[in-house]
């Protein structure tokens, strides 16, 4: 691990312990939660030390003291307390970046603050069981050891009063351990001495600490016992380790033998312990002990391994774009391939050309998983900000996520960050009234904001809910016509009303705060979601709360859609809007009465694309129609012939088609042409004037 | 420490309750001396003791040892979650063997135990 990558956990580890923080102010007894946030500041202490932020390992000093202390139970978590927290992980993150940027005095108040709890501690004696590892042994404190430790009593141990049972489970709260007790020495009842002690013990313990924390669990007895420690395997000697293997993992690699084969041999002959045991040289608990012993050291290294390779997967993200890219770029020649390999009717050829069909297509979708995420990772943030707006407005607002897990690509979630806390502050500033005014009009005191997400077809929907005054379609349509937005006798739906505050320079707010209210903000959120090819919708209830609804595409990259001809133009259709393709006789659409469709007896409306693109020709006797659905609303758009499924390389427009509705971009087909890429729900809502059938 | 004896037509049935302790240890032993003096198959139903330390598990180990070497069936049914859970953490239920003295199964091996049982 360099730098770099301690960086890159730092930033993980500060995140995590803000989720940890936020969770803790509603429940301060959780162990679990203390647990963690003491770990995160322990690793970021220890492990900044190690790299040479000697500025935030100082810093991060007292933090992690008093977190011990709340662990152990002698200080309390108070909401103070947690600010600070919060506010020092902010100081952290400027300093990951550059140490110097932080003065001393900006951190001296936070510096002061936990000095002076860990002062009072001190100074009323509550010592903590946990010691803090001295700054001497900082380097080494994250690096595991294990001990094998040989304890054998003295007959007369009962006398003392002292149970070893305690001290084995003292080990256990240093670490990991395996205990093997040696019963040989018990004699048959005819000879034994009930009060005199006969077990010892031979006990395998993996942890951080030094070998003195392990004499101490026996500093009452050590004189009067038999106690040996000894340091077996120190982990970072397992670096330049080279594990040998053994003869039979050779052969079975090398596929001259199978795993049964070796298995079936092995059986026939007896392991090293049984023979050993028969020969009388050793008792059946030493080869118990040795083997607990190989098994902790295998699971450490084992382990150590498994953290090794997840902590290899972390790759710059610039590289990720560049192989989607290059994917891309492979999807759209491997459609020439195949298209070359019909035109030519060469079998051979054929066959090469289904291979790298058939390879792309796994490639394409592998590239494209790992560029998923969970939304989860963006919900975090907004944890936090709420709970500072709302102290900020001196509101109460309680944050719901749900759906944290729902994966979305990468550049999609962090385009998404931006539009998001726009509207959650709208939501906080302008939606959730304060307490007093809650409680009076019968609601509860605390405000909710819920956020989730889940996935549909090939969009992910986000939904981000207040139960706070919702809008007031009055208002909104006095202050468009105030902004000049819409003519003072404009007929607008409430629907369209509530579709104005995306509009640029609208803003409800009577008075300008710092959070939000100048009437930048919502246009913005919709121009940001227009970037990602995302719906946004907004619907609310007077009084009872306002609902904002993003549909976004899984990913901007590549698509799976339909492809179509109108005359010579060709164009693509999102397979997940694709419900079905049914045929349209001219005699059909002469006969019929206005432009809907009879499917398994319901009427779906239709629309002649030709028509609607102005383009030239004559359509021929029978069309296709490919019926679209859209949040359960169907509608059919008529083409001339339907080519088949295609892998669609997302292009964008230049800024000269921006303002084309009814295309959300363009792909390169396997010929060199190009195809429009239909932007299906914009379509319809352009024909809503057409009846659309459930 | 409780403990009563009963033997039916072919087990003896030696049944402890209460704290196992070392200050119980001689009473405990002379129970295991007497019941295995009594019968030549001989169940120790553990279920209800509520404390029990090493002194107590080194005295069943004991006791299984002698009946071995006597030729006497010895076993425990039930452990009881006390007496498993300090075999547990004692280290006396990690082995792979019986030992020496009573080859084949360990008293303290559940699975061995249960196979038997």
């Amino acid at each position: 691990m360099h730098r770099q990558a301690f960086r890159e956990e730092a930033f993980e580890l500060l995140t995590e312990l803000e989720n940890a923080l936020l969770e803790l102010e509603e429940n301060p007894h959780d162990q679990d939660l203390l647990g963690r946030s003491f770990r995160a500041m322990h690793t970021i202490k220890g492990s900044g030390a190690m790299f040479g932020y000697t500025a935030i390992a100082e810093f991060t000093h007292d933090i992690e003291t008093v977190f011990d202390q709340i662990r152990n139970g002698s200080t309390n978590i108070n909401r103070e307390l947690i600010d600070k927290t919060l506010r020092s992980c902010d100081l952290i993150r400027v300093m990951l970046d550059d140490e110097t940027a932080v003065s001393e005095s900006e951190r001296s108040d936070l510096t002061d603050y936990f000095h002076k709890l860990n002062q009072n501690k001190a100074a009323k004696g509550v010592n903590t069981s946990i010691s803090r590892p001295s700054p001497a042994d900082q380097s080494t404190a994250e690096t595991e050891k294990i001990y094998r430790i040989s304890f054998k009593p003295a007959p007369d141990i009962f006398f003392s009063g002292i149970d070893p049972l305690g001290m084995l489970n003292e080990l256990r709260l240093l670490g990991t351990c395996s205990i093997v007790a040696h019963l040989d020495r018990i004699p048959p009842l005819e000879d034994i001495q009930p009060d005199h002690c006969y077990t010892y013990w031979d006990v395998i313990l993996t942890t951080t600490r030094e070998e003195h924390a392990i004499r101490d669990v026996f500093i009452f007895i050590e004189d009067s016992c038999e106690l040996k420690i000894e340091c077996i395997v120190k982990m970072d000697s397992f670096a330049d380790e080279q594990v040998e293997k053994r003869l039979g993992e050779i052969l079975v690699e090398r596929g001259e033998l199978t795993e049964e084969n070796i298995a079936g041999i092995l059986k026939q002959k007896k392991r090293l312990g049984e023979m050993l045991v028969e020969t009388g040289l050793t008792v059946p608990s030493k080869v118990a002990a040795a083997l607990v012993e190989q098994q902790q050291v295998r699971e450490v290294h084992q382990k150590r391994q498994t953290t090794e390779a997840a902590s290899s997967l972390r790759v710059p993200s610039e590289k990720l774009d560049t192989l989607v890219n290059l994917v891309g770029e492979l999807v759209t020649v491997q459609a020439r391939l195949t298209q070359t390999a019909a035109v030519r009717n060469d079998p051979q050829l054929a066959n090469i050309a289904e291979e790298v069909e058939r390879l792309t297509a796994e490639l394409r979708e592998s590239t494209l998983t790992i560029r998923m995420m969970p939304i989860g990772t963006c919900f975090s943030k907004f944890r936090r900000l709420v709970r500072d707006l709302s102290a900020e407005l001196g509101k109460e607002v309680e944050m719901i996520t749900d759906g944290a897990e729902t994966e979305l690509d990468k550049t999609v979630i962090e385009r998404l960050n931006d539009p998001l806390v726009h509207i959650i502050r709208n939501s906080l500033d302008h939606g959730i009234e304060p307490a007093e005014i809650r409680e009076r009009i019968g609601k509860p005191r605390h405000g909710t904001i819920r956020i989730s997400a889940k996935h549909s077809g090939d969009s992910v929907v986000l939904t981000i809910h207040d139960d706070g005054a919702g809008l007031d379609a009055a208002v909104l349509r006095t202050k468009a016509i105030d902004r000049k937005l819409i003519p003072a006798n404009a007929e607008l739906a409430e629907s369209e009303l509530f579709h104005l505050i995306f509009a640029a320079g609208f803003s409800t707010a009577t008075k300008v705060t710092g959070i939000s209210g100048r009437g930048v903000g919502m246009d913005v959120v919709k121009k940001a979601i227009d970037s990602l090819r995302g719906q946004i919708f907004i619907t609310s209830k007077n009084g009872q709360g306002t609902t904002i609804t993003i549909r976004l595409p899984l990913t901007l990259a590549i698509i799976e859609s339909l492809l179509v001809k109108i005359q010579d133009s060709s164009f693509v259709m999102p397979l997940s809007v694709v419900e079905e393709c049914v045929e349209l006789n001219r005699s059909d659409s002469t006969r019929a009465a206005g432009r809907l469709l009879p499917i398994r007896g319901t009427l779906v409306p239709y629309v002649p694309l030709r028509e609607r693109f102005g383009l030239s020709g004559s359509a021929p006797l029978t069309e296709q129609v490919v019926i679209a659905n859209v949040e359960g609303k169907r509608i059919g758009f008529v083409v001339d012939q339907v080519i088949g499924q295609h892998q669609t390389v997302i292009k964008s427009l230049g800024t000269a088609y921006r303002n084309v509705a009814a295309v959300s971009g363009a792909t390169i087909l396997g010929d060199g042409s190009v195809a429009m890429i239909l932007d299906i729900p914009k379509l319809m809502i352009a024909e809503e004037n057409i009846c659309i059938s459930p | 420490m409780k403990h009563t004896f009963s033997q039916s037509t072919e087990d003896g049935l030696l049944a402890l309750s209460g704290e196992l302790l070392i200050e119980n240890s001689s009473e405990l032993k002379s129970a295991l001396c007497e019941a295995l003096a009594s019968s030549p198959r001989l169940i120790v139903d553990l279920g209800k003791v509520t404390a029990a330390d090493i002194s107590s598990l080194q005295l069943l180990c004991s006791a299984h040892r002698s009946a071995s070497l006597a030729g006497t069936s010895f076993r425990i049914d039930p452990t009881g979650e006390v007496i498993r859970s300090i075999a547990e953490n004692a280290g006396y239920s990690c082995r792979t063997k019986g030992c020496r003295f009573a080859i084949g199964i360990c008293l303290w091996d559940p699975e061995a135990q249960q196979a038997r049982g």
